[in-house]
């Protein structure tokens, strides 16, 4: 039995469910969780005990953001439970314990990736950085502020806010630290966190200065972005992992099938999940029937075995187990997500 | 039940110890593994407890750093105010997070969860108040700080509570071991009274199955002290019982094997004490044999010259006189009466000497006792007469014992004539003989005086032993006279009369009346002592008138054949000499003689006995003609000889009267 705990993973793990069935793979049970415990950490907690405990379970994917899988990450390194977050970014994700795999490289990269696209954009600009006050986007900035003190980018406003909405939102006052970006008269947004505060905040960020140029990290790619939520994510830059729409049959089919069960588009966090699931799978296949068994396997990719050829490109495991993929820097258009750059 | 009984006890001593020690060994060794990781995990609780409060501690601290910042800030804006504020507040998120790697419980990862969350949003809640106060609004900003304060109060509860927390798992960690410990010592208590009870479980059954064992080793002390009729009471069963009953079987055959020991042993007393007598007769047997054979040399070796000097003697006694006037007689008198007396004297103790050496008799007879004694009495009754001395004789007829007739005569004419020595010497009336049969097998003959008495009876039987003056006797008569009645199996002793004089008791072997014995007959002529000799034909006795007989006189000895030659020319005979017998073999292969006179032991290669024979072979008619003089009748080699012609035989030294008379008796 494999754990699956992330928001929008039920299609994720529909979907590989039946690529596994279809290709004759090993009989593989799903134990799905899409609620807030997939992003609070306090949830994510209780989920990880409950996983961890079950000894049918071999390994967990999950969680969906960076705070919720660190927080589990110590239950299932405690309980000898391999988990491989999709998508969480958080550096401290690196040492969370050598059971914890993810498929992308950690926030450090990002950052410089992101400085340096903001710097070749706009020189001169004068960058605030806007992000989310947890693990992801404390992370992220701490980065950020390095690598554009490196490329001599002045920063002259740093707002944190929180996610969710009730309490956190009435702290989080968007309208002042829209004001806030305005008074410091700062050009460029860094959005260091996910769409739904970036909703609420850019129309206000716009308002204190229409031409301001927002960039955002990998948290903003989603279903609503895409789709543009009437227009006023256009001209949003953003960070994305895979491009879900690259010309490719098994990409583009994956893709048609997941709109079909769900009505969204597929997300680098959707495919990547899919992709985790299709990687346990595999591990079971190959033999491995235990937790220590299908860690042993993830470890052996890149080594002793080939990488795990997936949809989204090839995946194998450093030795802090990070699979180092490339970044792409996307924009919306009312055509859709439109690549800009890609990072080596 | 029984084969409970069977079981081997060494084998459940074994196993009962082995399992003992292991379940020792086992349950130590377990209680050291448990106390070494309760202590280790208390020590290792103890650490992380304090690590939790020193982490919780830097997270105050780092808070309270923030808040100070912000405050400063708020009173006095500066553009590096925030930049503090945050860099302060990295500290406290990345000392926050560092529980991520630490063992925490569940409800210590809520709680950090939620310290962390409480500090997102105190830093959340800052900026607005910090954006306020940089553009100078200072009241509006210390109002949207309260929800920093808040945030900030709040976090140190959460602080506090996590630290509650950490003291709380502490605080079961130590309940958890203690109760653990408890646990370990309930089994160990345990455990020890389960040993306890076995080692007296052991105990007991060791006492049980082992006190057959301690009367096994009280029967075994005992037995080495000696006591055989011990016996070990065991009914068990087992290797034990057996061992008991082995025992028993193994006691009651020593037991037997130690009656039989007694038994040979008394027999192989008996023995040796038979044994130390026979060697001591032996012994004795073996000295007075080589004294015996000594003496036979010895006499052998005096009766040559003893023979030459009674010859010679008598010569000149008889020839002095011839000489002229009563000097010579008178010369003969002094010296030749006296040297006459002293070589018969000699004589008569070589004789003696050479019938103490002599080998016992081939065995006792049956011998009437009286005839014996009668021809003794006739010896010596008209000598005792002279001397006014009685001799009386009580024997009845036809008593017969076991003994040898010669040498019971010479016994008891060796006891008369002790007595009558002894009453001739120191007074007395008289000697009696008795004899009276004792029993059925013994027969007791007593001779007695009245006179002084035996000085010494315990030594009078030892050789040499005399009363008499020098010269009186040899000392070896009485010598003699125990060992002849030793040989027949009687006894004798010596002892004094209760009202005076000497009394010896003799204790012979009755016998049958098969062969026997003669009257007295003479005495022979060798044995004897003090006989009287034979009668001799009177000195100077005239020749044969014939033609001169022809003699040859064989003799090594120089002196005894130039004293035979002459006296052989009293007879009138022709007599031819030769020193040496293979000189008279020469001559007698050539020559005729009527009479042969020869030593019987001479040097080189032929002697008297070899001439004999050889005459037998060469010239029988000759050995018919032998006549020998010799000074050892006894002698083995001619004995024989001697036992069937007892005439063709002079014992040296012999009387010159002796001499001629057998000389004319053999011629004739």
């Amino acid at each position: 039995m494999v754990g699956v705990v992330m928001r929008g993973g039920g299609t994720a793990a529909r979907l590989a469910l039946q690529d596994v069935q279809a290709t004759g793979g090993a009989q593989l049970r799903l134990w799905v969780f899409t609620g807030s415990e997939t992003t609070s950490r306090r949830e994510a907690v209780a989920v990880a005990e409950s996983l961890a405990a079950d000894p049918r379970v071999v390994a967990v994917v999950g969680h969906t953001n960076s705070p919720a899988s660190l927080a589990a990450s110590q239950f299932y390194n405690e309980h000898r439970l391999p988990q491989i977050s999709p998508t969480a970014t958080a550096d401290l994700y690196s040492a969370a314990g050598p059971y914890s795999f993810r498929l992308v490289p950690g926030d450090r990269r990002q950052a410089a990736f992101l400085a340096i696209h903001v710097a070749r954009l706009r020189p001169r600009a004068q960058v605030a950085v806007v992000y989310v006050n947890d693990d992801y986007g404390r992370g992220l900035r701490a980065g950020l502020v390095r690598s554009l003190a490196e490329l001599r980018v002045r920063l002259v406003y740093e707002a944190p806010f929180l996610e969710g909405g009730g309490e956190n939102r009435e702290l989080s006052d968007f309208a002042s630290l829209a004001e806030g970006v305005g008074y410091a008269g700062a050009d460029v947004v860094l959005w260091l966190g996910r769409w739904p505060e970036l909703e609420v905040c850019l129309p206000l960020l716009r308002q204190v200065s229409p031409e301001i140029l927002v960039f955002a990290s990998d948290g903003v790619e989603s279903d609503p972005v895409f789709h543009e939520a009437g227009g006023r994510f256009t001209g949003l830059r953003f960070v994305r992992f895979v491009d879900t729409h690259a010309e490719d049959e098994t990409l583009g089919a994956l893709r048609r099938r997941y709109r079909m069960l769900s009505g969204r588009e597929l997300t680098s966090q959707s495919l990547l999940a899919y992709e985790a699931i299709r990687l346990v799978a595999e591990a079971v296949r190959a033999g491995a029937q235990s937790r220590e068994a299908v860690r042993t396997y993830l470890n052996s990719l890149g080594r002793t075995r080939p990488p795990y050829q997936g949809v989204s490109g090839a995946i194998a495991f450093d030795r802090n187990g990070d699979n180092v993929r490339p970044y792409e820097l996307a924009v919306v258009t009312p055509q859709g997500f439109h690549p800009l750059a890609a990072s080596q | 039940m029984r084969v409970l009984r069977r079981t081997h006890l060494r084998t459940l001593l074994l196993a009962g110890s082995a399992v003992v020690t292991l379940a020792g060994l086992a349950a130590t060794v377990g209680a050291l593994l448990v106390s070494g990781a309760l202590l280790r995990d208390l020590r290792r609780g103890t650490e992380a407890t304090l690590e939790k409060w020193a982490r919780a501690d830097r997270v105050r601290e780092g808070v309270y750093a923030q808040i100070s910042e912000a405050r400063r800030h708020l009173e006095q804006p500066d553009a590096w105010g925030p930049q503090r504020f945050r860099r302060h507040g990295t500290q406290v998120y990345e000392e926050i997070r560092l529980h991520l790697f630490q063992a925490l419980s569940r409800e210590e990862r809520v709680q950090v969860e939620k310290i962390l969350e409480l500090h997102e949003r105190l830093e959340v809640a800052a900026r607005p108040a910090f954006d306020l106060a940089w553009r100078g609004d200072r009241g509006a900003a210390w109002m949207r700080s309260e929800a920093m304060f808040r945030y900030a109060a709040a976090l140190e509860d959460a602080t506090s509570e996590l630290t509650a927390l950490g003291l709380k798992d502490h605080a079961r960690l130590q309940e958890d071991l203690a109760s653990t410990f408890r646990n370990v010592q309930a089994a160990i208590g345990l455990l020890a009274l389960l040993l306890i009870g076995a080692f007296v479980g052991a105990a007991l059954l060791l006492m049980w199955r082992l006190s057959p064992l301690a009367a096994l080793a009280e029967a075994t002390r005992r037995l080495g002290a000696g006591d055989l009729d011990v016996r070990v009471q065991v009914k068990a069963e087992d290797e034990i019982g057996e061992v008991a009953r082995s025992f028993n079987e193994m006691v009651a055959s020593v037991k037997r094997t130690q009656r039989d020991v007694d038994r040979r042993n008394r027999q192989l007393s008996r023995t040796v004490e038979r044994l130390k007598r026979t060697q001591q007769e032996l012994v004795e047997g073996e000295k007075m044999r080589a004294m015996g054979v000594m003496l036979a040399g010895l006499a052998h070796e005096l009766n040559n010259p003893l023979a030459s000097v009674l010859g010679y003697a008598e010569l000149l006694r008889d020839e002095l006189p011839a000489l002229g006037d009563g000097r010579p007689l008178e010369l003969a008198r002094e010296t030749a009466d006296p040297l006459l007396a002293e070589a018969r004297r000699a004589r008569n103790l070589v004789r003696t000497l050479l019938e103490f050496s002599r080998k016992p008799a081939e065995g006792p007879e049956a011998v009437d006792v009286r005839p014996c004694i009668e021809a003794v009495v006739a010896l010596r009754r008209y000598v005792l007469s002279q001397e006014g001395l009685r001799l009386d004789v009580d024997v009845p007829a036809e008593l017969v014992v076991r003994a040898d007739r010669v040498q019971l005569q010479q016994v008891v004419l060796n006891l008369v004539n002790n007595a009558f020595d002894a009453l001739r010497a120191g007074g007395g009336t008289g000697v009696s003989i008795r004899a009276r049969p004792e029993s059925a097998r013994w027969v007791r003959l007593v001779v007695e005086d009245d006179g002084v008495g035996v000085a010494e009876p315990d030594r009078v039987f030892d050789p040499f032993y005399t009363t008499k003056p020098v010269g009186a006797g040899t000392g070896l008569g009485l010598t003699l006279v125990r060992r002849f009645v030793t040989e027949w199996g009687g006894t004798i002793t010596a002892g004094n009369r209760p009202q005076g004089g000497a009394r010896f008791t003799i204790r012979l072997p009755r016998a049958s009346r098969q062969g026997a014995v003669e009257g007295a007959g003479e005495p022979a002529s060798a044995s004897g002592t003090g006989a009287a000799g034979s009668a001799a034909d009177a000195p100077g006795s005239p020749a044969p008138a014939s033609a001169p007989c022809r003699v040859l006189v064989v003799e090594d000895e120089e002196p005894l054949l130039r004293l035979q030659l002459r006296l052989l020319s009293r007879l009138g005979l022709q007599v031819f000499t030769s020193s040496a017998a293979v000189d008279a073999r020469d001559f007698l292969a050539r020559e005729d003689v009527d009479l042969v006179i020869s030593d019987v032991k001479m040097p080189g290669e032929l002697d008297g006995l070899g001439l004999y024979r050889w005459a037998a072979e060469a010239r029988p008619e000759l050995a018919e003609r032998f006549l020998f003089v010799s000074g050892n009748l006894h002698d083995p080699a001619v004995s024989e000889l001697v036992a069937a012609a007892p005439d063709r035989f002079i014992s040296k030294p012999f009387e010159v009267e002796e001499y001629l008379a057998r000389i004319r008796a053999a011629l004739a």
